[in-house]
């Protein structure tokens, strides 16, 4: 075992105590340097004495991505700026981004949680390892960096796009692990197919570290399909720490999520109360380690679950189930609610057609009118009319049975849906609010 | 049996889609014998019939379109009245089962080239050469 994973195995009663140690120093610092924190804990009038046992953090405020946004850059950011060491920055698609100013031990906490990742995966310093995450404010590219080299694996940092050289440098270099989204992995196979590259013949690729953006099982099992590697799955948020805040082992339909570090709560989206082990609800994580900028009850606004039990690897972490859709995502069409995870799901059913779409959703006065742009492929495009009708109405037809809608269904060229190489845009919304 | 290569192309239904795909065979220094486009409301599907069915489709693949080859049969007849008439009646008679169908004239000689995509060209191969009607081949195009 890499040494790295020791913490892994900890016992539960030590992890415990050791959890409310940190947050009896996390409540008293944060309410010293932050403001808002403060003004909100008075408000509720809760003391940081108040945190007595683990149960009472639910008696403190939450934080969410608009206090990130009305606080940016610096209204969160706990520690001096003698003590930053690096910006991280979240893609805000309207506005203002996020920021977090982190110190020096704030990464290496995040670089803990991606080593343990790929220790986990199997990973070790014998492997080769691509970053094809895009490197800069977006933490995807660093942390599977930073990780990796804590591993001692060879590291090959070609960032996102460039796809052609990618594969080739793959195979020149004989690398063993690639790390992006799961989208940009799909995209890196159609060009492998197009340059006639096989990834199980043509390259040593072994492992895949998948995350950035909601997946499905149905998208996993078809990148093992075509490419022969493992798909393990990675998860965080740069309001955390990045990725590395929980990776799935071989035996867990979930990840366990680092809660030495990350101390991971669900609570109920519309009653924000807590709810115990085994229900779905939104996420919510507290660094426990955390300077720079400490996060205490953030509202990750995904949709999973916590499990407790021994885990067959051992390991005791809780496990979270893999986030198939954030709350934020989803859509209201016709008064059904849509996440895009569901579409997806439905588009895997149908082999004619490639994994990439696009929602497009606009209005008249009186109602949505929502369209679906899908690729179809070189393997299944006919020179009859006819046949492409009929993979349309699959199409229509797998998203009425599970959905309850019926899309306007557009057949588009292959390649010309954008593939992510950060986090991806699957939803245009046009309708008027 | 002679058959022709017919390539055909998905396009979006936008504007400039047929030029580009004429202009790729253009500075492939390819000919372009016979043009039919299938539409639907949001696709559309460019059934073309060149001098040199390879080089083209090399040409459309590179330019990133998706390009499908299908065995086609190509009919000479007279170019006058009833001369595709006598044609589909025979294949009619004999129920052989025509997809989609299209004609250009052949150079020079007054004859015109129908085009026909059947479900099972074997059987209309079969009964077009024993209705002693002549068929023609990429090779018999170029010249």
């Amino acid at each position: 075992m890499n040494p790295v994973s020791a913490p892994d195995f900890m016992p539960i009663p030590e992890l415990r105590k050791m959890q409310l140690e940190k947050l009896q120093k996390l409540i008293p610092y944060e309410y010293e340097h932050v403001a808002l924190f403060r003004k909100r804990c008075d408000e509720k009038g809760v003391k940081p004495r108040d945190l007595v046992t683990l149960k009472d953090l639910g008696k403190f405020p939450f934080m969410k991505k608009t206090d990130l946004r009305d606080e940016y850059p610096y209204g969160l950011t706990a520690a001096p700026m003698r003590d930053i060491n690096r910006f991280h920055c979240s893609s805000g698609t309207t506005g203002k981004p996020i920021c977090i100013p982190q110190t020096k031990e704030d990464v290496k906490i995040w670089t803990n949680g991606v080593a343990r990742c790929m220790a986990m995966y199997g990973i070790t310093q014998d492997d080769i390892v691509q970053v094809s995450y895009g490197y800069g404010l977006f933490t995807g590219g660093l942390g599977a960096h930073y990780g990796a080299e804590e591993l001692g694996c060879a590291v090959l940092p070609t960032g996102a796009g460039n796809t052609e050289k990618q594969i080739m440098l793959m195979q020149d270099l004989g690398v063993t692990v690639i790390c992006c989204t799961p989208s940009y992995f799909l995209h890196l196979a159609t060009v492998a197919e197009q340059m006639g590259v096989d990834f199980r013949r043509d390259t040593n690729l072994k492992h895949g570290v998948f995350g950035a953006e909601p997946w499905t099982d149905e998208i996993r099992a078809k990148i093992e399909q075509i490419s022969g590697i493992t798909a393990h799955d990675i998860y965080g948020l740069t309001e955390i720490a990045g990725p590395g805040v929980a990776g799935n082992c071989e035996h867990c339909h979930g990840l366990h999520v680092w809660e030495d570090h990350f101390y991971p709560e669900i609570i109920d989206p519309d009653t924000l109360e807590v709810l115990p082990d085994g229900e779905e609800g939104e996420l919510v994580f507290t660094t426990l380690d955390r300077v720079g900028t400490p996060m205490v009850r953030y509202r990750t606004r995904d949709l999973s679950r916590l499990q407790l039990g021994q885990c067959k690897c051992g390991r005791t972490m809780r496990v979270m189930d893999r986030v198939h859709a954030r709350s934020d995502d989803m859509l209201i069409i016709h008064g059904v609610n849509v996440f895009p995870s569901q579409i997806e799901a439905c588009l895997m059913k149908v082999p004619e057609i490639a994994p990439h779409y696009m929602i497009e959703l606009s209005s008249t006065d009186t109602m949505d009118l929502f369209e679906l742009k899908v690729e179809v492929t070189a393997e299944t495009f006919s020179d009859s009319v006819s046949a492409m009708e009929a993979i349309k109405k699959r199409v229509a037809a797998s998203i009425k049975e599970i959905v309850g809608l019926s899309p306007k269904i557009y057949l588009v060229a292959p390649g010309t849906l954008p593939r992510s190489q950060g986090k991806i845009k699957r939803v245009i919304d046009n309708r008027k609010k | 049996m002679k058959t022709l290569t017919q390539l055909s192309v998905f396009l979006e239904n936008k504007v400039g889609q047929i030029a580009q795909v004429c202009k790729t065979l253009a500075d492939a220094n390819v000919s372009l014998a016979a043009l039919s486009i299938a539409e639907s409301p949001e696709f559309g599907i460019a059934r073309l019939v060149v001098d040199d069915s390879s080089k083209a489709a090399d040409a459309l693949r590179a330019a990133k379109y998706i390009v499908k080859a299908t065995p086609v049969v190509a009919v000479v007849v007279p170019d006058r009245p009833g001369g595709m008439a006598q044609v589909v009646t025979t294949l009619s008679s004999k129920g052989c089962d025509i997809e989609y169908s299209y004609a250009f004239a052949a150079q020079a000689n007054d004859m015109a080239v129908l085009v026909f995509r059947f479900k099972d060209i074997e059987t209309a191969a079969s009964v077009l050469a024993d209705a002693g009607l002549a068929t023609i081949d990429e090779k018999e195009i170029k010249s």
